[in-house]
């Protein structure tokens, strides 16, 4: 059951909806006080305790904005739709009063009134209206059964029709069937009373269900100790439910209602008549729209008999319907005018005087009619060489005549022509087949014996034949196919186990069953090699859900393999996998949302990672944390790039980047790395010692060069000291250079020249130990 | 005249009527009438500008101002959505239900000039955990003491062989009340009182008896006038039907027919309503009273009670003279109609008095054997003793209450109560599907303890969420939709604890019906902390803006 629209049950806004939560909040609370005053109402509490239960539910969707967006465009929605069915309601009106030739404007006041609409809305339904024509459709046994029941006398009429068996009609119909109309509702049972009519309408709307008999799952059509079972049942059920929520509390109050109504059937007929009058609820609509002036006129009553007899009445029974109802309501049904009476009576003796005439007159003549046509027909017969159209004939002539000794004969001969037809369609039907046996195409024989054999049912005098042969292709079908399946030991596995199972299950009664299933067993080795290996390679390429159907599939061959609880093993660490990567999937989006945000992406996989330490896809989680990093360095590297090419355009005549994270010095040639080893490794090994800062420069690859080295520390100098300086870091650091000694104090040591990056032009290498730290930028070649 | 104990008054808070009993100086209960010297008071609120007033008045008030009086609010307890808003401000059904208690009290202290302080709350056998606790919070906003909350039904049977002390008998008690339907199978015995099993519908009253007459109406209003209208829509025209469909409804009870006028909108209708009439519009509502009576025979008859001695019928709905015929015809027993009104009151003074003496003996006891009555409670104190100890203290205590000894000695008598519901928590079964299993069973005995084991799922887990789940069914494992939580603990472990370590859980639900949970760590036996949490009680800040209010708001 669809849940009630929010907007709409809060009567907010819609267009534009209303957007201010504490607006929402307030309608919220204000409807929250109305709904617990109803709580205690007595018609409306179950419906308001349903609505205190949904208000949990509609501040989750209200206060929040995506949710409360959806739910407003649903509101849109459905106000249309409600509209659209408004005024549908409201052309049928207009149709009723159309009918006197023209609507006056009080009229259309009154229906815009009626319908909570405006004046303007109705007139352009009524110009809507007049250019539309009517479409007659002919709905019978379905307007009939909207009744809750159809008559013995109605599905005979149905029949004669329809050309169709009584019997199969009966089968369609799904509700009651009376004898007559005499034990049905306006002579029969009490009714219901309203009020507690009313009541378990109200509370099947609460639980969504149609009728008591949809209440019980159960057909209309159950005996009595069937819904007297049911009832039970469904009240164990709801004993069992603690949540006394409102769809409980009507539940219950439904049950205690079947309790009573199927008690005997007395009280369930009361019901039923209740249920059937209840579908006329419509058409007593109509005729108060036709009553709002207190009296019906004569051409409306015209249109509402008209209406009452696709409610499945007589024209008769829907004058009397209509006349009882307006008696109820105390409205006038105005007579039509005297002179039309007039020339109905007038008609009416006419035709009178014309019956008793004719009445004995035609007897006579009618004897001899019939045998001069009889004899025609036979001449005619005689002449018709096509069978069928001979049958025709006499076919017509019987449903042409009255039944009589004339139509005995002429049925006797369709039944000779039906036979005749028979035999030689039978014949026709083995020369063809035997001509497909001897080609080989013993399917296509035993289709066309199959065929035969079901559009003339068993009973057909050629069924014991039939039979016969149908058993002897089937014999040869069988062979045919086993010897196929014996040449198929090439096919792959799967193919070929499928295949024996498919004879299997097409021939049961094989001869070779015993052969076949030897054969499945056979393959078994086979088959479990190659289930492993493709399993194994499916669970590599991650398609679990194609690994587990070849699991399955095997399992259903092979039920009472030794390895069936490995198997199911791997199918259930399949379905972990499943279940694990469709989270992984999940947490991938949400990371992918997150982006740029690497930290927060970053936090997501982490996340995972703690609170599924087991999870198998882990690794791939890991895989993700190292992919951002890699990602996030990649990034920072970039924009630190971008940051020095900025920074180096002040200096554009001396330096020109020439490839990524290369840049030349046009005055010496020399080709620089654009980032340092600080830029690059960041703070903690950023500032390295000498044999560090060799090693940093051996494995360097920038640019796709692999013959960077130090630079010596004229080169740094004149990189650094001369304009347009290259720009110095912040706060400027020292740089390896190539230039390195050996010294002696308190044993050996190596001892490096440095150079300082501060852009000014004064300023020379320092020396340092190889042991301390500095910062190395790369040159070539 | 003595020395005196403690009064404990006992307060039937009911869905229509409220009524309160005291035991007088001669050891019978007594229902105190109110300041209209009325036995029961009509449980409606008139908010009426500063002041509250409930009723009668109030009730009669419904007819001219009906946005400014509720009625009915117990069936609302334990709904956390449930709120009445007047002048701006909202009140919960705690709240309401707490101004019917104050009335019915501050009566009973005019008349009696005695302050009432300690209080026994009946409610209805059927209520659940949070409608209990609900019952218990109104007393405590209304600034009482609350003793116990007991069931309405068990408070009817102590009244019952109070009066009239029997051997071996056992006991249908058919409460039919205002708004809540309770069939209990009792057990008496000469020194206790054991309720063998319960059942019954809060939903189902006489007020739907009510709202069946009102419907009618409504539908002869239509169909005389021709107006199609709801004309319940009119709060003024609703509450007028409301109260017509009340009265007839008791004029019934008496005679054949009654006529009923109706006037809405300028017109007036006259109907005769027929006894035959109605009854045929609340057949349905008869028959479920029945059907649960019979589930409860059968239930009954598993814990081997397989027949009854008295069937009692309480409740003032079960006035109407259909139900003791249908009875008749359905259970072939005569049932007795025993002071419908007064009966749950007055079975919850006298249990009150019982506790009152139990103190007043437990003191006496633990005088003489010098054990120190702060660490036991008195009903342990009176189990531990030795026979003689215990009578010279009952005989010693009756001479200075001036009560007689059998009365003294009555008051010993056990009340054990059963579970009105199962109990349990949410598990996933081997299928990782979740489910719950039950703890506590209903219908057994309380106090009941119950436990299960559960493992921690990883090292160092900081805490353990447990959701509580009622339910109705007697099974120990039941589908997660037959269930309703009524809260969730939450476990707070000490830290340092490896993974797959057994914690024991344990339920306690006392003789009030309250719900208790304990929880042990297996490696060290440490207790942990439990706390439940739930939304369906009145808590937090409303709670006690409800309590400051109570302060200040004058009741009449």
């Amino acid at each position: 059951m669809e849940r009630e629209n929010f907007y709409l049950l809060l009567d907010l806004p819609i267009d534009p909806p209303e957007e201010n939560a504490e607006n929402i909040q307030r309608a919220i609370t204000a409807w929250q006080a109305k709904w617990s005053r109803y709580r205690n109402h007595p018609t409306k509490s179950l419906e308001a305790k349903q609505y205190i239960g949904m208000i949990p539910e509609i501040r989750r969707v209200m206060l929040d904005p995506d949710l409360r967006r959806q739910e407003a465009t649903r509101a849109a929605k459905e106000s249309h739709r409600q509209l659209a069915q408004k005024f549908a309601e409201i052309d049928r009106h207009i149709d009723i009063r159309m009918s006197k030739g023209y609507v006056t404007d009080e009229e259309l006041f009154k229906l815009a009134k009626l319908h909570q609409v405006s004046l303007a809305d109705v007139r352009e339904r009524l110009q809507q209206k007049q250019q539309r024509k009517f479409a007659e459709i002919d709905k019978a046994l379905a307007v009939r059964m909207r009744k809750g029941y159809v008559t013995e006398g109605e599905l005979e009429k149905i029949a004669r029709r329809y050309a169709v068996g009584i019997a199969d009609i009966r089968k369609r119909v799904k509700g009651t069937i009376r004898r007559t109309e005499t034990d049905s509702a306006q002579q029969g049972a009490r009714t219901l009373e309203k009020s507690i009519e009313k009541l378990i309408t109200g509370n099947l709307k609460i639980v969504g269900k149609a009728s008591l008999y949809d209440f019980l799952e159960i057909p209309p059509s159950a005996t009595i100790a069937e819904l007297q079972e049911k009832t039970r049942q469904k009240e164990e059920q709801l004993l069992k439910t603690t949540t006394k929520d409102a769809l409980a509390t009507a539940s219950t109050i439904l049950v205690g209602q079947c309790t009573t109504l199927f008690k005997n059937e007395e009280n369930r007929r009361s019901y039923d008549v209740s249920r059937a009058q209840s579908y006329l609820q419509e058409l007593n609509s109509d005729i108060d729209v036709a009553g709002l002036d207190g009296k019906i006129r004569a051409e409306y009553l015209e249109v509402l008999v008209k209406r009452a007899i696709d409610f499945g009445m007589d024209a008769e029974e829907a004058r009397e319907y209509i006349q009882n109802y307006c008696r109820q309501k105390n409205w006038r049904i105005e007579k039509p005018a005297k002179r039309r009476s007039f020339l109905i009576a007038a008609a009416a003796v006419f035709v009178l005087l014309a019956a008793a005439g004719g009445y004995w007159g035609r007897r006579y003549v009618k004897a001899r009619r019939l045998e001069h046509e009889y004899q025609q027909l036979t001449v005619q017969a005689a002449a018709q060489p096509d069978l069928v159209k001979r049958q025709r004939l006499f076919q017509d002539f019987i449903s042409s005549h009255a039944s009589g000794a004339y139509t005995q004969k002429a049925r006797a001969q369709v039944a000779s022509i039906t036979s005749t037809i028979r035999e030689q369609g039978f014949r026709k039907l083995v020369a063809r087949a035997e001509h497909l046996e001897k080609a080989g195409q013993i399917d296509s024989a035993l289709a066309l014996y199959r065929k035969y054999l079901q559009a003339h049912s068993r009973r057909s005098p050629y069924a014991g034949r039939l039979t016969a042969r149908i058993r002897k292709l089937k014999r040869m079908a069988d062979e045919r196919d086993f010897t196929s399946l014996q040449a198929m030991i090439d096919t792959p596995v799967y193919e070929r186990v499928g295949r024996y199972l498919d004879y299997l299950k097409q021939n049961p009664a094989s001869s070779h069953r015993q052969t076949v299933l030897g054969m499945i067993q056979a393959a078994r080795e086979e088959y479990y090699l190659h289930l492993i290996r493709d399993c194994k390679r499916l669970d590599r390429s991650e398609q679990w859900e194609s690994a587990k159907s070849l699991i399955q599939d095997f399992l259903k061959v092979y039920p009472d393999d030794s390895r069936r609880v490995d198997l199911t093993e791997m199918l259930s660490t399949f379905d972990t996998k499943i279940r694990d990567n469709r989270m992984f999937e999940a947490l991938k989006k949400r990371a992918d949302q997150l982006l740029p945000d690497f930290k927060a992406a970053r936090q997501v996989y982490s996340d995972y990672l703690l609170s599924y330490p087991d999870s198998t896809a882990r690794a791939k989680a890991q895989a993700m944390l190292h992919a951002l990093d890699l990602r996030r360095e990649a990034a920072r590297l970039e924009a630190l790039r971008r940051e020095m090419q900025n920074r180096l355009t002040v200096a554009k005549r001396r330096f020109a980047v020439v490839q990524k994270g290369v840049v030349q010095d046009k005055s010496t040639g020399l080709m620089w790395c654009l980032l340092d080893s600080q830029q690059v490794l960041q703070k903690a090994s950023g500032c390295m010692n000498y044999a560090a800062a060799r090693r940093y420069i051996k494995s360097l690859k920038t640019g796709g060069f692999s013959d960077w080295r130090l630079p010596t520390a004229a080169e740094l100098t004149a990189l650094y000291k001369k304009r347009p300086f290259f720009p110095s870091g912040d706060p400027p650091s020292w740089y390896w250079s190539a230039d390195s000694y050996a010294r002696y104090a308190d044993g050996w040591s190596k001892i490096v020249d440095v150079v300082s990056s501060r852009n000014v032009q004064k300023g020379a290498a320092r020396e340092i130990d190889s042991r301390d730290c500095a910062v190395v930028r790369a040159v070539r070649p | 005249m003595g020395k005196k104990i403690k009064r404990i008054f006992g307060i039937d808070l009911g869905t229509t009527n409220s009524s309160i009993a005291y035991v007088d100086d001669y050891g019978k209960a007594v229902i105190i009438p109110n300041s209209e010297n009325q036995r029961v008071t009509p449980s409606v609120v008139f908010f009426d500008g500063g002041t509250i007033v409930v009723g009668d008045v109030a009730k009669e008030s419904a007819k001219l101002y009906p946005n400014e009086v509720v009625s009915f609010v117990k069936r609302a307890v334990g709904e956390p959505d449930f709120l009445f808003e007047y002048d701006s401000q909202i009140y919960h059904a705690e709240e309401i239900s707490s101004f019917v208690l104050r009335k019915v009290a501050q009566d009973a202290e005019q008349n009696l000039g005695e302050k009432v302080q300690d209080v026994v709350i009946t409610c209805p056998a059927y209520f659940g955990i949070n409608e209990r606790e609900a019952t218990r919070k109104a007393g405590e906003i209304a600034g009482f003491n609350v003793r116990q909350i007991i069931n309405e039904p068990t408070a009817a049977a102590i009244a019952y062989c109070a009066e009239d002390p029997l051997d071996k008998h056992t006991v249908l008690v058919y409460d039919l009340g205002g708004g809540t339907f309770d069939i209990t199978m009792i057990a008496i015995d000469s020194d206790t009182i054991e309720v063998v099993c319960t059942g019954g519908d809060h939903n189902l009253g006489g007020k739907d008896w009510d709202d069946r007459v009102v419907n009618y109406l409504v539908q002869e209003f239509q169909k005389q006038t021709g107006i199609d209208d709801d004309i319940l829509e009119d709060p003024d025209t609703c509450q007028d039907l409301q109260i017509s469909a009340e009265r007839a409804k008791k004029i019934l009870t008496q005679r054949k027919k009654t006529p009923i006028s109706i006037t809405h909108g300028g017109q007036r209708v006259k109907i005769e309503l027929q006894r035959d009439k109605f009854e045929e519009l609340t057949q349905d509502l008869l028959e479920r009273t029945v059907n649960f009576t019979k589930e409860m025979l059968s239930a009954g008859a598993k814990k081997g009670h397989t027949t009854f001695d008295d069937f009692i019928l309480v409740g003032g709905s079960s006035r109407m003279p259909q139900i003791a015929r249908r009875i008749q015809q359905e259970f072939g027993v005569e049932p007795k109609v025993y002071d419908p009104d007064g009966v749950v009151a007055k079975g919850a003074a006298i249990y009150g008095w019982k506790l009152a003496l139990n103190d007043g003996l437990a003191q006496k006891i633990s005088e003489k054997q010098g054990i120190n009555i702060a660490d036991q409670s008195a009903d342990e104190i009176i189990e531990l003793s030795p026979e003689m100890v215990i009578k010279d203290a009952a005989q010693e205590l009756a001479r200075e209450t001036g009560y007689t000894l059998p009365a003294v000695e009555r008051s010993m008598v056990k009340v054990k109560d059963v579970a009105s519901k199962s109990f349990g928590v949410v598990v996933r079964d081997q299928g990782d599907e979740e489910m719950v299993y039950n703890l506590i069973m209903r219908n057994t005995s309380v106090p009941v303890d119950a436990s299960k084991t559960f493992y921690t799922a990883v090292a160092n887990q900081e805490t353990v969420l447990i959701r509580i789940m009622e339910n109705e069914v007697s099974e120990k494992t039941v589908g997660l939709g037959y269930t309703m939580e009524i809260g969730t603990a939450v476990l707070k472990l000490p830290p340092g604890l490896p993974a797959d370590l057994p914690i024991e859980i344990t339920f306690r639900l006392d003789n009030e019906g309250r719900l208790k949970i304990t929880a042990v760590e297996s490696a060290e036996s440490r207790k942990v902390d439990v706390t439940i949490e739930t939304n369906s009680v009145i808590h937090g800040t409303a709670l006690e803006e409800a309590m400051a209010r109570s302060q200040s708001i004058v009741v009449y």
